[in-house]
């Protein structure tokens, strides 16, 4: 009958609920994991004693469809529960950030080695195990020996196979300047990727002469995506004729679609728009199940990861035992030889995409 | 009505709303000695600032225009099909703006429908539908909150006064101008000022068409891992709330010049009462062009995603774990909502005029909060000062409640203006006291005004999408349950565009747009007068 009277009650019976439904914020630890500083390089004695892994919490800022199969094969081959938080790179970097000491997080997957590096220059990286590291080459962590990359992306530049020839297209980024291409180049400027390559650059040639390219460009009226898919998309359906993006978008659109007649261009110039990207993970010094994340990080560098990676996403393995089908030889691609984890400079990249009004 | 402990509830509920606002003060005001306060005057904010007032105007005029004529078509005149079109045209307001910028794109892009159709007269080439114009075209879908409010404005409007008029010798066209838009004037300028701050709010469209309006601008800065951007996020955040109050500010000056409303308490006749004529094919096809777009579109295209799809041999699932998600927490959230939005709602309706203008302003302030602008604030705010909040269903839906209760505020006083103010002054003249009278009369009597509250709650946060992506937990779950990992119909859909995952994404816009379209088809018609 007297519904208001109630009402303070029923908020406060929902408050209650709602709670609940929140649980137990922080994970309970085992007393035997050891601190994360030795997490990498003492786990035997603490796998020894523990009795079951913890269930581990990963940040990743890689897509679910293409991460989550590899994951589920972790816990199948494991036994170890994983929780994920998928999102976008660098939003999630910036929430390890804001966490600080207080994150639950143990593992971070990014789509980008100058994450990566940026979150490793603010320490918040554990050292990866030094027999995971042994399975890759060196070219394929950081210095640092703080995060490891887990599979490559070229920049290639994808074009309508119907209108244009490999021998039509341009032998560097240089060459898109010109008016023949006007309107007719596609790119994702605010894409992570994009500002890789544009950092890649200014180690290449340095800052004045990467705003020059950038303004080049602009006067060359590049239609911009807000991602890289739907550039290639475009592409597909010939509202443009090329695109700057990474290698791997195309088999995505193909597989979607059924089938394209746009197609991927190596440059294999040896300059920024040849570079390969890395994707790859960190153990957060803050994570309470060192040992056990370390695992995980071992797996996304193991075979079953490897070829999923490889077969079903189509990127380049950093595993040299499992080759990529479809794909070129990652030694052909005459990428140029960049420092991974140097890449950090991405203040000084937005600051200079920001001055030559790519960027808002 | 006027008690103490109504104004203290009416006021705690204003001050959760008031909250981030607050928040983002404090903290611009302890970042006014750093760089960031420089991206104020900087030019490309000027652009974006600009862009964002025109897309405002522009949305809501346009959209303004589409409902004035479906409102009085289907509600004023013998409109083959009336009562199908009355519901069916407001179905558009189930579509997000992040599936309808696509459904632009897909209809109007480059070797898109249209494309298709006039690809055999010789058009090569569609001109580039991103940008400005897509991202107008996408918010058009919104003008369903337009015509919700006319359609009301009509039901309270009596046809006597266009009889009169008309029996005086004034043309339909002269009768309508000079007798009922007048009546219309409060109705049109909240309808034309919700749209135009959903427009100038939106984040979904204007991402993924590329219009760098402000929420496009705050979301890059948001997005990047240098501080002094995030930090430049904070005072673009607030230049967003300052320009939609003036909004609302704008729209409340002009709404005092109003005359007082003709609209009739007495009983009158029901509508509709003009015959259309000549008109009857044009109005008929005019209703059927918008629904066909509004409605048949984006199941068009999603479908032939879906299509695709299953031809192509694609593992296409039925997303439960994320339905289920988004049910409970719209539920949760909407009750929520409901119950702090009652008292200022009644106190609006029943008490008196200032607490009234008090109460609309507050609710129309709440509107000028944009997601993202809650979102941001709420991160900052718990990671700051309550980090045990940071990641819950509690944030999360305290957030949805802060977000949505001006829409709870507005809908159900709205739909409250259908009852009679003196129905709780008689109450209190019989002997009931104020509690009483309140839960045994009026509340009863706002059965209809409640559920329309709750409904419209319901479907916005199955919709929202920047709160969600900003503060999604981990992982929920209940007592006793394996917790499970998070996302919601939203962020789905929003995660699985980002890379085309087209014919993944069409099952989980099917069932949002179902989910959507129950709540609009549930909600009562509180356009009919109770007295």
């Amino acid at each position: 009958m007297n519904g208001l009277r109630w009402t303070p009650f029923a908020l406060l019976a929902l408050t209650l609920a709602l709670t609940a439904c929140d649980g137990p914020k922080e994970k309970p630890t085992t007393p035997t994991a050891t601190p994360n500083a030795d997490a990498g390089a003492a786990p035997d004695n603490a796998v020894a004693e523990k009795p079951a892994a913890q269930p581990l919490t990963v940040y990743c800022g890689r897509n679910e469809e293409l991460v989550a199969p590899v994951l589920a094969a972790f816990t199948k081959e494991t036994g170890i529960q994983v929780t994920t938080k998928y999102g976008n790179t660098q939003q999630l970097a910036t929430q390890l950030l804001k966490e600080g000491d207080r994150s639950t997080a143990d593992v971070f997957i990014a789509q980008d080695a100058s994450t990566l590096g940026y979150l490793d220059g603010k320490g918040v990286f554990a050292p990866v195990a030094a027999e995971t590291l042994a399975k890759v080459d060196a070219s394929f962590y950081a210095a640092s020996k703080n995060w490891l990359g887990a599979t490559g992306r070229a920049r290639v530049l994808v074009y309508d196979s119907s209108k244009l020839k490999p021998e039509d297209l341009p032998a560097d980024v240089d060459g898109l300047t010109d008016p023949k291409w006007k309107g007719k180049v596609g790119w994702a400027p605010e894409n992570a990727s994009f500002k890789s390559f544009v950092a890649a650059m200014i180690q290449q040639r340095g800052p004045e002469a990467t705003q020059q390219w950038l303004e080049k460009m602009l006067a060359n009226e590049p239609r911009a995506y807000p991602k890289n898919t739907p550039a290639v998309r475009a592409v597909h359906k010939g509202e443009i004729e090329v695109a700057l993006v990474n290698h791997y978008y195309l088999f995505r659109v193909s597989d979607e679609m059924g089938g394209t007649k746009a197609a991927n261009h190596y440059f294999r110039n040896g300059k920024a728009e040849s570079m390969v990207n890395l994707t790859g993970a960190g153990v957060l010094k803050t994570s309470k199940n060192g040992p056990t994340a370390q695992k995980l990080v071992a797996f996304l560098v193991g075979e079953t990861a490897q070829k999923h990676f490889a077969e079903v996403v189509h990127e380049f393995p950093v595993l040299a035992s499992v080759k990529a089908e479809g794909l070129p030889e990652h030694s052909s691609l005459n990428a140029p030889k960049l420092d991974v984890a140097m890449l950090d400079n991405l203040e000084e990249t937005e600051k200079l995409l920001r001055a030559a009004k790519v960027l808002e | 009505m006027r008690g103490l402990a109504t104004r203290a509830l009416v006021f705690g509920a204003l001050g959760l709303v008031a909250l981030p606002v607050l928040f983002l003060l404090y903290q611009s005001a302890s970042l006014l000695t750093g760089e960031a306060v420089a991206v104020l005057w900087a030019s490309s904010t000027w652009w974006a600032t600009l862009r964002t007032v025109v897309y405002g105007l522009v949305v809501g005029v346009l959209c303004l225009g589409l409902a004035l004529p479906l409102a009085w078509v289907t509600h004023c005149t013998d409109l083959p099909g009336r009562r199908f079109f009355q519901v069916v045209l407001n179905l558009p307001l189930a579509v997000p703006s992040y599936v309808s910028a696509y459904v632009v794109v897909a209809a109007l892009g480059h070797g898109g429908w249209v494309h298709f159709l006039l690809e055999p007269l010789g058009v090569e080439s569609m001109p580039d539908v991103r940008g400005g114009v897509g991202a107008t075209l996408a918010l058009l879908w919104s003008y369903p909150f337009a015509l919700l409010v006319v359609q009301a404005a009509l039901a309270r409007l009596d046809p006597r006064l266009w009889e009169a008029a008309q029996s005086l010798g004034a043309s339909p066209w002269q009768a309508f101008r000079r007798v009922v838009l007048p009546t219309l004037t409060p109705a049109l300028g909240a309808g034309f000022l919700l749209v135009a701050l959903y427009a100038i709010s939106d984040f979904g469209a204007v991402s993924l068409l590329r219009f760098k309006t402000l929420s496009f601008v705050i979301y890059q800065r948001h997005d990047s891992i240098l501080e002094t951007y995030q930090d430049e996020a904070v005072f673009l955040s607030l230049l967003l709330v300052v320009i939609a109050g003036l909004f609302v500010a704008g729209l409340e000056l002009m709404r005092g010049r109003v005359t007082a409303s003709l609209s009739s308490q007495a009983a009158h006749r029901p509508w509709p009462v003009v015959p259309l004529g000549r008109w009857r094919a044009p109005a008929t096809a005019f209703c059927v062009a918008v629904a066909l777009v509004g409605v048949g579109l984006p199941i068009a295209v999603v479908a032939w995603w879906l299509g695709r799809g299953l031809y192509l041999g694609h593992d296409v699932g039925i997303p439960w774990r994320a339905t289920s998600i988004s049910a409970a927490l719209a539920v949760v959230a909407a009750v929520v909502a409901l119950g702090a939005a009652v008292a200022p709602a009644l106190l609006g309706r029943f008490g008196r005029e200032s607490d009234a203008a008090a109460v609309r302003v507050a609710a129309l302030m709440g509107y000028a909060l944009p997601g993202i602008a809650v979102g941001l604030a709420l991160v900052s705010m718990v990671t700051a000062n309550a980090y045990a909040l940071y990641q819950t269903v509690t944030l999360l839906v305290a957030a949805y409640v802060i977000r949505f209760l001006p829409l709870a505020l507005h809908t159900l006083s709205e739909s409250l203006l259908a009852q009679n103010r003196r129905v709780y002054d008689a109450a209190r003249s019989l002997g009931l006291g104020p509690t009483r009278a309140v839960t045994r009369v009026v509340l009863p009597m706002s059965r209809p005004a409640l559920w329309a509250g709750l409904l419209a709650v319901l479907i916005a946060v199955i919709k929202e999408l920047p709160v969600t992506l900003l503060l999604a937990p981990i992982q929920v779950g209940l007592p006793g349950m394996q917790p499970v990992q998070f996302e919601t119909l939203a962020t789905k859909i929003w995660s699985l565009t980002v890379d085309e995952f087209l014919s993944q994404v069409a099952p989980v816009v099917l069932i949002l747009l179902a989910l959507a379209t129950a709540g609009l088809l549930l909600r009562p018609d509180t356009t009919k007068l109770r007295r």
